[in-house]
């Protein structure tokens, strides 16, 4: 080792904490390279159907989506695949893969979450592949499993194995993984509605409450709430597929 | 879930066997508070119905009903449902439940076709079903939940329901549709929830011929405007389709089903338009979608 590496290695001890955290800070960025912008989990119908035109309806979509279909489906998936992992009961992850994918009665919304969920894999194991973690070795028995369609793949499960590769708990990766998503429906809400770029900061900042307070609900649920829905948010998914004009795939 | 009958409050078990060159319904056992009619022969076709019966017209608080199905290798049943499911309120908070087992074996067809849920004020239900096809059987499942009924005449004010179906296929899930409703928490009649409507009906279909193409050419055909009421098909993961319809009326949401499930019927079997439910709103909701 050079002096200079050694000064590096020893730097990164001291900001082991907030290195941690510029590499949470990539995974959740909007700009995170893995093709959510190319999905609106069902907006994009309310916005042809002219019932999502403007930020308060926007918003009222959002947390409404939020609280039910995500809460049930990605946000619980992220809490139960950590405590898999805790566990060490690595065959359960297939099996919230397989629930939580096949809860979407939209063919959309699963083709959807498969393709952002390789691009997800592809990428953690493309940083992290150095890595002789449990979690790289479960990502690369993930993307292999989706290439052999034993498992679909979502971007949840793949972003709770990269939250327990960080030693994050549950809160931290719950209310990350919110954000991670919300950021990019409000850049999508902007670009599409559209909003103004200090509308969207709005939103986004108003929103953090909802997040923690789905985070505390989740703690609560089991298994079997896994992939609940509720009517408008998922018939808003299925009547996609008929859309005419669009800026979104699902 | 066991075949247990001391333990529930309502018990139906029914089997189809085909023998002489027909489907009989070999088994018709129920009990408690449970009821199953007579075969049906509709009038134009041989396919016998069932009629599911709940005694005093409802499930009451707490109560807990087992609902038993199978259809063996090249049967054609029906079952349907003489009247709503009615859950009458829970006003000491306990739930009422119920579970439904269902096996299709292959080469068999079953339409198992319930009407829908209608939860009293304060009810709290809890709706578990089963469905497993074998491959090469084939099901129209049809289910729905509704706005409810209260005394005060206001929408959603029970206090929550959770139907859980689980369809498998050849040994593997299919569709596991979960649907949570729960009016202290939401405002129902908002965007994302029933946005103004006050039911929401599906109809699950599983069989062989069910692909892509299928899909769209049943789109194509549902590709016309239901007066109060939108709808989306989509092709499900295996040779399945969903359709969900929400809706102002219950009549007028299941017409939307059963034109589409006419549609099918005739297309896989050549059978005729399903004359089951004769009454006059659902008639008239046919007629209005140029169905009758």
């Amino acid at each position: 080792m050079s002096s200079k590496e050694g000064r590096t290695a020893k730097k990164k001890e001291e900001y082991k904490e907030i290195d941690r955290n510029l590499e949470i800070f990539q995974v959740c960025d909007s700009t995170f390279p893995i093709g959510t912008f190319n999905h609106s989990y069902g907006m994009e119908t309310y916005l042809r159907d002219g019932l999502v035109h403007d930020a308060s309806s926007f918003e009222k979509w959002l947390s409404i989506y939020l609280e039910t279909q995500f809460k049930w489906g990605e946000g619980l998936a992220v809490k139960l695949t950590m405590e898999a992992l805790d566990k060490g009961e690595y065959e359960k992850i297939w099996q919230i893969d397989r629930i939580l994918t096949l809860s979407a009665a939209a063919l959309e919304t699963r083709k959807g979450a498969s393709l952002i969920a390789v691009q997800m894999i592809d990428l953690l194991i493309r940083l992290y592949g150095a890595m002789e973690t449990k979690e790289v070795e479960i990502l690369r028995e993930y993307r292999i499993r989706i290439k052999e369609e034993k498992s679909f793949g979502n971007q949840a499960i793949a972003f709770a194995l990269f939250m327990h590769m960080q030693r994050s708990d549950f809160r931290q990766s719950v209310c990350y993984y919110s954000y991670s998503i919300v950021t990019t429906m409000v850049q999508n809400a902007v670009r599409a509605i559209p909003l103004g770029q200090k509308a969207g900061q709005d939103i986004l900042h108003a929103i953090f409450g909802d997040i923690i307070e789905l985070s505390s609900e989740i703690e609560g649920l089991d298994e079997s709430y896994l992939g609940a829905s509720v009517p408008g948010v998922e018939l808003a998914q299925i009547r996609h597929e008929t859309t005419v004009f669009r800026l979104f795939m699902s | 879930m066991k075949t247990d009958k001391s333990s529930c409050d309502g018990y139906t078990e029914i089997e189809f066997t085909y023998r002489n060159g027909r489907t009989v319904a070999s088994k018709r056992i129920s009990g408690g508070q449970s009821k199953v009619s007579a075969p049906l022969r509709l009038n134009d076709e041989a396919t016998p119905a069932l009629f599911l019966i709940t005694m005093g017209g409802g499930f009451v608080e707490g109560e807990h009903y087992k609902t038993f199905i199978t259809s063996h290798e090249k049967t054609h049943g029906i079952v349907a449902s003489q009247a709503p499911t009615y859950v009458y309120k829970c006003n000491d908070g306990k739930t009422t439940v119920q579970d439904v087992k269902v096996q299709v074996d292959k080469d068999a067809v079953l339409e198992y076709l319930p009407d829908d849920v209608i939860p009293y004020g304060n009810a709290k239900y809890r709706q578990t079903t089963q469905i497993d096809v074998e491959k090469g059987g084939s099901l129209f499942y049809t289910d729905g939940i509704t706005a409810g009924w209260s005394m005060n005449h206001k929408d959603f004010q029970y206090r929550y329901v959770h139907m859980l179906s689980r369809i498998t296929y050849g040994g593997q899930l299919l569709f596991n549709d979960n649907l949570i409703l729960d009016p202290h928490a939401f405002e129902m009649a908002e965007l994302g929830l029933f946005e103004g409507y006050r039911n929401y009906t599906s109809l699950v279909v599983v069989d062989e011929r069910v692909n892509a193409k299928f899909v769209k050419e049943l789109q194509d055909f549902n590709n016309i405007a239901f007066p109060g009421a939108i709808m989306g098909i989509s092709l499900l993961e295996g040779p399945a389709l969903v359709v969900r319809v929400l809706g102002e009326s219950l009549s007028g949401n299941k017409a939307i089903l059963y034109r589409s499930i006419n549609w099918m019927r005739a297309k896989f079997w050549g059978l005729p338009r399903l004359n089951l439910r004769k009454d006059a709103a659902f008639v008239n909701a046919l007629k209005a979608i140029g169905e009758a």
